[in-house]
């Protein structure tokens, strides 16, 4: 109950400091499909063209909307240390792991509440130049990939634990990076003959592995995702979040950050 | 001697920092606050007051000793349901009403309903801010701030209200509302930690105090117990001669005299009140006019000041 309060209290706190706004961009971009000559950009038919762009559009939305759950996750345990708020939370009969957990489900239930109405808005556009039979899919693929997300909300908050906010957005966009760039040069490190440095770098593409937890939200969209996958995604959001506990369990909290 | 609500007993704080080498902000902390007392701990900036208030409501983990709070041990965060708090610094949420913020805070607590809303009107009346009730907190002052964070503090009547600096940002009418407040809670037999630098509060509100400095504590007890002893007295004598000023070195200590044509200001500390006609005896004795003589205590100021220069 004291929990679900400060989750409502977050929710409430990110749409009056304007953060649909951000999400309100996103959806902008998913509506241009609608108004873009499909048929341009046709090769082999409709299909094709409808395939291209919804992945297209996967993609980039994705992409946009992962920053965008970092950067609202970065902020959430950072703003109540500055505002010196946080001590009125760890001192009410609340324990950290429901602080941090309440946290950490407001940035959840955000991002699913996003991914869905960018999903009908996506499928909307769509359906409307490319046929009904796209809606579901595609709805079903964004709604999906807020999946991906709460994986990036569990490694900002355990970011979030450590550093102020601009450094945990920083540390999660860096960590995103490092991880595609890893996932790219493993095959080439083993290629080159050095298995212990592509089995190094296979490691480090697991830290936030965005390329195939997108992948992995684009096969649910389509119906073929192996129920591997979304127990490796969930456990990727439990090991951060644990971390995430780990940290902030264990750190001093005073007023002023 | 009634039982303790906040008993520590070595409690200790020590902040490695990678480049800022080691801090010991509080040391070998032994400390009892007695129910229904209201207890003044004071301190110089950096004395560890702050850090031992974080340390007993868990935002701050001790690096050595332990407490209990009402009884209960360190982890038990069911405890804090009989506490209220109110931070040194903080910045309220802009965006709540403070109407909002107090349900939000009082849900926090486990309240709710109808109880609650009664709750929340008393404490915005209380504190002053009922006008107020549906403005955002962006448009208040920081001393508004201060009274609505005051407001949280009492929503569940707490048995133990701890109040790190409340007053800093008040004006004379707001302090004397929270000496009020405070004095009020004492009637009730709810205990008050107080920590404030406004020395002439916590000599009004606060019946013990405990003085802190360099982490350590230097002194814990009743104001009157620290302050009993110590009585400076001016005596103002015509005639003063050798022999007087002899009897009056017998009587106390610390003796000084400054002559003004033939009228003598002597000051000088007596141990206790029996000694005051005793003073006043020998003048009469040795043939001299006695014209004034004032007895002044030894305030809490004074002694504050005297701990805390006591080594510098």
């Amino acid at each position: 109950m004291k929990m679900l309060t400060l989750v409502r209290m977050t929710l409430v706190e990110q749409w009056r400091q304007k953060t649909p706004w951000g999400f309100l961009a996103v959806a902008v971009l998913m509506l241009l499909p609608a108004f873009l000559p499909l048929q341009a950009i046709s090769i082999n038919g409709q299909a094709a063209a409808g395939d291209a762009l919804r992945g297209g559009l996967l993609h980039f939305a994705q992409f946009v909307a992962l920053f965008l759950a970092a950067a609202l996750t970065s902020s959430l345990l950072p703003a109540e240390l500055e505002r010196g708020t946080i001590l009125l939370l760890v001192t009410k009969p609340l324990s950290r792991f429901e602080v941090l957990l309440g946290k950490g489900l407001a940035a959840g239930l955000w991002m699913l509440a996003a991914w869905t109405c960018w999903g009908v808005i996506a499928a909307l556009a769509l359906s409307i130049k490319l046929g009904s039979s796209l809606f579901l899919p595609t709805l079903f693929g964004f709604v999906a990939s807020s999946l991906v997300s709460w994986v990036v909300v569990a490694f900002t908050l355990f970011a979030s634990c450590l550093a102020p906010a601009t450094t945990a957005l920083v540390a999660t966009v860096f960590a995103w990076i490092l991880s595609m760039a890893a996932r790219q040069l493993a095959p080439v490190a083993e290629t080159m003959g050095s298995s212990m440095n592509a089995r190094l770098l296979e490691a480090v593409s697991w830290v936030l592995p965005i390329g195939w937890l997108t992948e992995t939200a684009e096969r649910l969209s389509l119906g073929s995702a192996p129920g591997g996958s979304l127990a490796l995604a969930f456990g990727l959001m439990a090991f951060w979040g644990l971390a995430a506990f780990g940290v902030f369990a264990r750190r001093d909290l005073s007023s002023g950050g | 001697m009634p039982k303790p609500v906040i008993a520590t007993h070595g409690l200790g704080k020590t902040y490695h920092r990678l480049w800022q080498g080691t801090t010991v902000a509080v040391q070998d902390l032994t400390l009892t606050v007695p129910e229904g007392s209201t207890f003044g701990l004071l301190g110089p900036n950096g004395a560890g007051k702050t850090t031992t208030i974080l340390m007993l409501l868990g935002a701050i983990r001790p690096s050595s000793g332990q407490f209990s709070l009402m009884g209960q041990g360190m982890r038990d965060t069911a405890v804090r349901r009989r506490i209220g708090y109110v931070p040194e610094r903080f910045q309220l949420p802009g965006y709540l009403r403070a109407r909002e913020f107090l349900g939000y805070q009082g849900e926090l607590y486990g309240l709710g309903g109808e109880a609650l809303r009664r709750r929340i009107d008393e404490m915005l009346k209380l504190v002053g801010l009922f006008e107020r009730a549906e403005s955002p907190i962006a448009t208040f002052s920081k001393g508004m701030q201060q009274r609505l964070a005051l407001a949280q503090a009492l929503l569940n009547d707490p048995d133990l209200l701890i109040l790190d600096e409340p007053t800093s940002a008040l004006d004379p009418i707001g302090r004397r509302d929270v000496r009020v407040i405070v004095e009020g809670l004492r009637d009730r037999g709810k205990t008050v930690l107080l920590n404030s630098h406004i020395l002439s509060d916590i000599e009004r509100v606060c019946d013990r105090v405990a003085i802190m400095r360099k982490g350590r504590l230097e002194r814990q007890g009743s104001i009157a117990s620290l302050l009993e002893g110590g009585i400076s007295l001016q005596v103002r004598v015509g005639g003063l001669t050798p022999a007087l000023t002899e009897a009056l070195g017998h009587l106390g200590t610390g003796l000084r005299i400054t002559q003004q044509d033939d009228i003598a200001e002597l000051a000088l500390d007596v141990s206790d009140e029996a000694r005051i006609p005793l003073v006043a005896e020998a003048v009469s004795t040795a043939g001299a006019r006695l014209y004034g003589l004032i007895p002044t205590r030894e305030s809490l100021e004074d002694l504050f000041v005297r701990v805390v220069e006591e080594d510098a």
